[in-house]
């Protein structure tokens, strides 16, 4: 039990808990994730206080309300934490990948390691086994605090099936944060300047995580007019889709151009489990394979391809490089 | 005086041989010309689907798009300089607060009749003229593209907005400059340098606005700012609380004012600006406080 990999794994767990850098990003990241789902909840309250003053209004005017109450499904309001993992989240894996390569080069401990038999896959294989286990450990507080949040908040126990779904989307979130940790690892160790593998690690987070998304949903043409392109058109559901057939080309480029951004790929598989997405609200786990898993396969791919980079170019030639 | 403008144009020389202050320029004019690409391509669809649906449906509405500004097409410019443009500023920044560190030659010209604050007021200076050059770019990209679409030049009000609206992301991105300034002269490594402004950053864009209006953090990357809840004292009290230093929003905001984007709820921006400029001065003011033992610290190390 003492192959080098574990020693590698161990030692790493144990200077996680020593780094202030570390504790303070994960810590920070918790909080938003927290803070969205108080927000989200604070942000239901002030519907149901909006329909009540409406009902209301209506019942002093002699009028029958016809608005619908607000709905309360506990784990919509997750919505804002899953964005916070897919934006902040990736970051912090970011900076946690680059630091398991930075310290050493920093130290200068890589040398001496590798004066030992030791080779450059075992120590990336117990590097990210170390981060695997403290990913694991952070989305398992990170869900029960999401659920014990919910609860409080909406005043339901989320059901047997809502739990299962909850921890599919923890486990996308974790597939999803090791994938960057293990980019990260790979760039840092590949870099000449840790601070050019740390830019240009920035530099692909801002375009996958935040421009790709973005400018999917700017090519959205319901979202070029203020209320919706096609509600100021008065056009309902059908309509809509039948005038956006002879659009199809339009709209197979914007969705290739989002497909090649892995956070939307984890942003929709999440919202469709949550029941985020109104179309899989309530629905089978079954139904919301049938189409999600090319999203799913994604993510793994993902996490494949970033782990397979990180061990195979994480050898002592690349590593002991010169700047 | 003359030792500042000599550091100013030294930081002007040295970025323009920064590969990847370089690099990330190239990136943002190449979102700069995307970003017109990308309006013309959604406002030729929007224009398309109308046309559509009153053909298919034979709808009586009125057209969308028929009141659009001329500037409408580089909106998407507004989101691109919240986020790729702090990033570069912070680089920028980074990398003149370490560069002269690392070398040694901060111990060597502090050693010479120079102030403390001429030197840190020029480090400034040389990393906003680049923006400057920067944006100034990014200006001439978005006009001839407009004029490209639209196949006829801007008129002199629309150039005039769009020269205000680059002069505007001037402003909105000296704090990020100074932070990276900051954080490049005091920290360690260079890396830690980088991280704490794009952390407050992050806090800044998503965290910050978020807590006062209840909108999810993708939200935040929608050109027009979000609305604030008005219904509930949460929020009430948090945007009281927040807004002022809210310096994303009170951009966007003040942007789509400039452009007269029709998403825009008010078109009040006394309240923008001096929120950009009070976040400014302050930023400057920190640069300012920059005392000779935290530059010269390695020495006493």
């Amino acid at each position: 039990m003492n192959s080098p990999t574990l020693v590698f794994c161990r030692k790493e767990l144990r200077d996680a808990f020593r780094n202030r850098l570390v504790l303070l990003l994960i810590a920070g990241m918790s909080l938003v994730v927290v803070l969205s789902v108080v927000v989200a909840a604070a942000g239901f309250h002030a519907k149901v206080v909006d329909y009540q003053s409406y009902v209301k209004a209506m019942q002093s005017a002699g009028q029958a309300e016809n608005v619908t109450a607000p709905q309360l499904f506990p784990l919509q309001l997750l919505r804002g934490a899953i964005e916070y993992l897919e934006i902040v989240g990736s970051i912090v894996a970011i900076i946690i990948g680059y630091s398991l390569t930075a310290k050493e080069k920093n130290r200068g401990t890589l040398r001496l390691l590798f004066s030992r038999p030791v080779g450059g896959a075992s120590m990336a294989a117990g590097k990210l086994l170390s981060v695997a286990v403290i990913w694991f450990a952070v989305i398992v507080v990170l869900g029960a605090i999401m659920l014990a949040s919910v609860s409080l908040v909406g005043g339901i126990t989320p059901s047997s099936a809502e739990v299962i779904k909850l921890v599919i989307a923890l486990a996308f979130s974790w597939m999803y944060l090791m994938m960057w940790t293990a980019f990260s690892y790979w760039l840092a160790g590949r870099a000449r300047r840790l601070s050019t593998a740390l830019v240009v690690g920035l530099i692909v987070w801002l375009v996958v995580v935040l421009v790709i998304p973005q400018i999917g949903d700017t090519m959205d043409p319901d979202n070029q007019v203020p209320g919706g392109l096609f509600k100021s058109l008065q056009v309902d559901k059908p309509q809509e889709q039948a005038v956006m057939a002879h659009f199809s080309g339009y709209e197979t480029t914007r969705n290739d151009l989002e497909n090649t951004s892995i956070s939307k790929h984890y942003e929709r598989a999440s919202f469709a489990y949550l029941g985020i997405k109104d179309k899989y609200n309530q629905q089978s786990l079954g139904l919301i394979w049938r189409d999600m898993w090319a999203n799913v396969t994604w993510l793994i791919g993902g996490l494949a391809a970033a782990l397979g980079l990180a061990v195979a170019y994480g050898k002592k030639r690349h590593l002991l490089r010169k700047a | 005086m003359n030792a500042t403008r000599t550091i100013v144009r030294q930081e002007i020389r040295l970025a323009f041989r920064e590969r990847l202050a370089v690099a990330l320029l190239v990136v943002f004019l190449g979102m700069t010309l995307a970003s017109a690409a990308i309006g013309w391509s959604s406002h030729h669809t929007v224009m398309s689907v109308y046309q559509e649906t009153v053909l298919q449906l034979g709808r009586d509405v009125p057209n969308p798009f028929a009141s659009a500004p001329a500037l409408e097409v580089v909106t998407n410019t507004i989101i691109y300089i919240v986020l790729i443009g702090a990033l570069l500023a912070v680089v920028v920044g980074v990398r003149a607060g370490v560069r002269d560190r690392r070398s040694g030659v901060t111990d060597l010209v502090l050693s010479r009749p120079i102030g403390v604050r001429s030197y840190a007021a020029g480090k400034l200076l040389g990393v906003q003229a680049w923006m400057g050059v920067v944006l100034a770019a990014a200006l001439a990209v978005s006009w001839l593209s407009v004029w490209l679409i639209s196949r006829s030049p801007l008129g002199v009000a629309d150039t005039g907005a769009l020269v205000v609206f680059f002069a505007l992301a001037w402003i909105f991105l000296l704090p990020f400059s100074v932070m990276g300034l900051i954080a490049g002269t005091r920290s360690r490594h260079e890396s830690t340098a980088l991280l704490a402004p794009l952390l407050i950053w992050v806090a800044i864009t998503f965290a910050i606005p978020q807590l006062g209006t209840a909108q999810n953090p993708t939200a935040m990357l929608n050109p027009v700012p979000s609305a604030a809840s008005t219904t509930d004292i949460f929020f009430k009290v948090n945007h009281a609380i927040f807004q002022p230093i809210s310096i994303t929003e009170h951009f966007k905001h003040m942007s789509g004012v400039i452009m007269r984007l029709p998403d825009i709820a008010s078109t009040a921006w006394v309240g923008d600006v001096l929120s950009l400029t009070l976040v400014a001065a302050f930023s400057v003011g920190v640069l300012l406080l920059t005392t000779r033992t935290s530059l010269r610290r390695p020495l006493y190390e």
